[in-house]
């Protein structure tokens, strides 16, 4: 028992000292964060439209990469720029299983990033928790290439078809961010991106998906604030 | 002042610091704000762009069918960068139907969005087609998804015009129209009979080419498309010449007959005219009238008048009716070659040279009589039976009559007996034969053998069955020419039964002897060397066992004799360097004594005086065997083992058999004939011969009588009457083999060409 009496009397004491103690802590919040950001997408929407098989909602999920840049424009709430790809493939459907077999669809997608952190910081946690709401429209260069020979050319023209269209798209993010140094911090993100899909081709009516993903973020421009405690 | 303004200037410092603190993040806002909105209006602005492809995207959509066609759908979704220049449908019963198929095109460059057309033309109802919409870059063509139906049909075409309104030989007409055909294949034109080569083709204008021949007239353009035809209301004409009128429109063969018509060549080369089949020749010419004489050869009948003028012709049908001879009746209605029969009708010649009559084939029956009404014809030696038309020409003028006339053939209906011997005599039971020998003949099928005649009448024959034949056989009667073979084959039986094969080697040049009911059979020649082997073959089981060997050396030719139940084998020679070279280079003699199987050497022949290159025989008489060769003839004393000399004989050539205790043999003229000698009373005699021998003879000696011949002739001599008796010939007899007699029957087993083992009884 008493090898654990100094420590207790240590805390106690430290804890003691910053909340009755007249004194100072920095309390670090970043002007400016550079994040990386690895998901997965889940494609989603209706199987069909009007009796053909949809392209996008046909597919396997696929894996997505972002970089985004924001800077704080009031507090808790940040502004920036993002893009990202993401690429899907593994079309498969019972209803016309060879119509867009082999396909690939790419998302090259870029715009303003929008961040608002309304518990950041905190003195949970020594601030180091917290979390965040991410808005990322903009736009997406849509990259398909389809092998499909049933419908198109008959054949006549194996070219592999490669469509190519740019379409405002809008993303909508909600997660926590841990920041483990004063420089470093992880975000886990879930949401939802919409992207136009207006197409001669293809029936989908939009191109929508959710997504889960990870990011590394890197502080730049630390805001060191002083808060004062009573004594 | 100043320190009356110190708290003032201290407060503006605090306003100003105020005021930083309140204006910058303000302006700051301001700034990214615009910064955001720049951009949100750089990607609002970029994301105008439209869709972009690397290869045009379309298809080709349901097909809509009428009982005139079909409507074809399809839809340009998005073109890329590259000029095209038409587009279109292209349709036909392939499944991957191109612009070398039926094709529409709507002769613009196509555009997003969808299209379709209305088709009428190369849709045959009922038949499944495969149609593609197609767009078209200069050197390029893209076809959509193929989309199959049946068709309900298309419309018929319309043939509106054409021009020029007539021409001649390879002249070419345009021909306008709706629901024509693209594809030439689907296109047939015709102008009466004359049908045209198209040369180009659209769905509203043809290009067509007359042909080198036609036949000439007014005639509507027809045009065919899938099945279904349209014609022309004006009619187009084929230049060429036209017959108005003929006179006289009737006659037999030879009369000249006018034609009056236009465009006629005045040079007679130039018209070819045409009497039915035959061309008529021309006697005048002018453009419009010709002088032709009816042609003879042709069938009395109303016949079709052409002329033909540069290629161009023109058919008056039926135009000329052509008389001649009738034949009403033909009495009777069948009848055998030669017999006599009666035509009646009406135009026949009075010249019965002048009425060419057939019943039947090429040959003309000999007309007997004739008149106007009535012909005594003779039926002719026609090569077959049967029914035919009668026909008649008299002075060219043919008739081919409804009356019909049968020549009957012979045929047999049986043979008594259904199986004799050869050399026997049959008899065929029949009709329709013919008493007269020198019209009939009568062979056996598959051979070259004739029967010999012996008796004749119009329902038998009797027949010899040639000795040679030695398998049945279908029997071939021949009358006047016509054949007839039966049904059946004739049984034909032989004194010859072929047995089941030596067991041994087969060989030739083999020794044969018996003794009790055995006969053995050994030594020979193979053509791997000669043999020594021993081989005796048990009468009365029919088996054949291998004994002891001979003990001299192999060899070939050898003679044998038997006296006393003990065989004596010796002489014959080695095989030599070719199958011919037989010498006679061995004299050692061996005893065989059958109830132990062993041999004993006995006294050899001397060698003097012997001459080579011949084959040895020998038979015995009495307790002496005899040994003849080439001229010479030795006796052996089987008591004394001496072997005693006789004087020469030139004619000897082989011994064949003893019988009545004399010894035969042949001569060396191969004449058939025979060299007796006597022992009794030591005298020489010669028998006539039958015919040609050869060196291979195969010779039996049965009930004392002598059996010699080959393959294709075998006789029998009697010591006791010195007659010769044809018998049936064994085709399957072997080349020198080895002989023995066993009771009433010859044995002949193995030799040369197979080596068949067969019995030969006499008393048959």
């Amino acid at each position: 028992m008493r090898r654990y009496t100094y420590p207790v009397v240590a805390l106690l004491f430290v804890c003691i000292v910053q909340v009755h103690c007249f004194g100072q802590r920095i309390v670090a919040g970043a002007r400016d964060e550079f994040s990386i950001q690895a998901g997965i997408n889940f494609p989603m929407g209706e199987e069909t439209y009007a009796g053909s098989p949809a392209l996008l909602a046909n597919m396997k999920p696929g894996y997505s990469v972002d970089l985004r840049y924001t800077t704080t424009l009031l507090k808790n709430f940040q502004v920036g720029a993002w893009a990202g790809t993401v690429k899907f493939n593994g079309w498969n459907s019972t209803l016309s299983p060879l119509l867009y077999e082999g396909s690939t669809m790419k998302f090259l997608s870029f715009g303003p990033a929008l961040m608002y952190k309304p518990w950041s910081p905190k003195d949970v946690g020594l601030n180091r928790f917290g979390f965040c709401i991410l808005a990322t429209p903009g736009a997406s260069i849509i990259n398909i290439e389809t092998a499909e020979e049933a419908s198109i050319n008959d054949g006549t023209n194996p070219e592999t078809l490669t469509v190519k269209s740019t379409r405002l798209t809008v993303g909508l993010h909600a997660g926590l961010s841990y920041i483990c140094s004063s420089t470093i911090g992880v975000n886990l993100l879930a949401g939802y991106r919409y992207t136009q899909s207006e197409s001669k081709i293809f029936p989908d009516k939009n191109y929508s998906f959710l997504n889960v993903s990870a990011a590394v973020f890197y502080r730049l421009h630390l805001d060191k604030r002083y808060k004062y405690a009573h004594l | 002042m100043i320190t009356a303004d110190t708290g003032s200037v201290i407060k503006c410092c605090d306003i100003s610091l105020s005021l930083d603190t309140h204006v910058t993040p303000i302006v700051v806002l301001m700034n990214k704000c615009r910064a955001i909105l720049v951009v949100a209006w750089v990607l609002c602005v970029s994301c105008q762009d439209d869709e972009s492809v690397n290869k045009a995207v379309f298809t080709t959509s349901e097909v809509t069918r009428t009982t005139e066609g079909a409507v074809f759908q399809g839809n340009v979704a998005i073109l890329d960068d590259v000029p095209y220049d038409n587009y279109g449908f292209v349709w036909s019963e392939n499944n991957e139907p191109t612009l070398s198929d039926s094709v529409f095109f709507f002769d613009a460059a196509p555009l997003e969005g969808k299209f379709s057309t209305e088709v009428k033309n190369d849709l045959e109802k009922g038949s499944v087609y495969n149609v593609r919409a197609f767009i078209k870059a200069k050197n390029t063509v893209y076809y959509g998804n193929t989309v199959k139906f049946e068709s309900l049909g298309s419309a018929t075409p319309v043939v509106t015009g054409f021009d020029p309104n007539h021409g001649g030989s390879l002249d070419t007409i345009k021909i306008s129209g709706e629901n024509f055909s693209r594809l030439v294949s689907n296109l047939q034109v015709k102008i009466g009979q004359a049908e045209c080569q198209i040369l180009s083709a659209s769905r509203e204008e043809l290009t067509v080419r007359l042909p080198e021949y036609y036949t000439a007239g007014s005639f509507p353009v027809e045009v065919t498309v899938s099945g279904k035809s349209g014609i022309s209301k004006n009619t187009f004409e084929l230049d060429g010449p036209t017959i108005k009128s003929i006179s006289p429109d009737s006659g037999p063969a030879g009369t000249l007959v006018t034609l009056t018509g236009v465009r006629f060549s005045a040079e007679r080369s130039r018209n070819v005219v045409h009497v039915g089949e035959y061309r008529a020749s021309i006697v005048s010419a002018s453009p419009t009238t010709l002088v032709i004489e009816i042609p003879q050869f042709a069938v009395v009948s109303s016949k079709d008048i052409s002329i033909e003028v540069d290629l161009a012709k023109y058919v008056a049908k039926d135009a000329f009716k052509l008389t001649g001879p009738k034949i009403t009746s033909v009495s009777p209605s069948s009848g055998i070659q030669g017999s006599v029969v009666t035509i009646k009708g009406t135009g026949f010649s009075t010249v019965p040279a002048e009425n060419e009559v057939y019943l039947r084939g090429g040959i003309a029956a000999e007309v007997l009589s004739a008149s106007a009404e009535e012909l005594v014809v003779k039926v002719p030696w026609a090569t077959t039976a049967g029914t035919s038309d009668c026909s008649i020409t008299v002075r060219g003028a043919f008739e081919l009559s409804e009356e019909k006339f049968t020549i009957l053939g012979p045929e047999v209906t049986r043979i008594e007996p259904a199986q004799q011997y050869g050399g026997r005599t049959i008899k065929l039971i029949g009709k329709n034969f013919k008493a007269d020998p020198h019209l009939t003949q009568v062979y056996f099928f598959g051979t070259n053998l004739v029967a010999n005649i012996d008796n004749l009448t119009d329902t038998e024959m009797d027949l010899t069955i040639p000795l040679q034949l030695n398998d049945n056989s279908q029997i071939v009667v021949s009358v006047g020419g016509i054949h007839y073979m039966t049904t059946f084959e004739f049984q034909v039986l032989s004194p010859w039964v072929k047995q089941a094969d030596f067991p041994g080697v087969t060989r030739y040049g083999a020794v044969g002897f018996s003794i009790g009911q055995y006969g053995y059979v050994g030594t020979g020649v193979t053509d791997n060397g000669d043999l020594r082997d021993l081989w005796r073959f048990d009468s009365n089981n029919h088996t054949w066992k291998r004994m002891k060997d001979y003990p001299g050396p192999s060899r070939a030719f050898s003679f044998s004799f038997v006296v006393d139940g003990k065989a004596y084998v010796g002489g014959g020679g080695h095989y030599g360097t070719s199958s011919y070279d037989f010498l006679f280079n061995l004299y050692d003699l061996w005893e065989y004594d059958p109830s132990t199987d062993s041999w004993t050497q006995k006294a050899s022949l001397s060698p003097n005086n012997i001459p080579s290159g011949t084959m040895a025989t020998a038979t015995a008489v009495g307790r002496y065997g005899y040994f003849a060769v080439n001229g010479w003839m030795r006796r052996y004393n089987v008591d004394t083992d001496v072997w005693d000399a006789f004087p020469s004989q030139g004619t000897i050539n082989t011994i064949i058999a003893s019988a009545q205790n004399k010894v035969y043999m042949t001569t060396r003229n191969f004449d058939g004939g025979l060299i007796a000698y006597d022992p009794a009373t030591s005298s020489w005699s010669s028998i006539a011969g039958t015919g040609n021998t050869s060196w291979s003879i195969t010779s039996f000696a049965i009930d004392d009588k002598v059996y010699m011949g080959s393959g294709d002739r075998f006789n029998e001599y009697d010591p006791a009457t010195s007659q010769w008796k044809s018998l049936p010939t064994f085709s399957l007899m072997p080349g020198y083999p080895a002989t023995f007699t066993i009771g009433s029957v010859g044995y002949c087993v193995t030799g040369q060409g197979g080596g068949s083992f067969a019995t030969f009884d006499p008393h048959y």
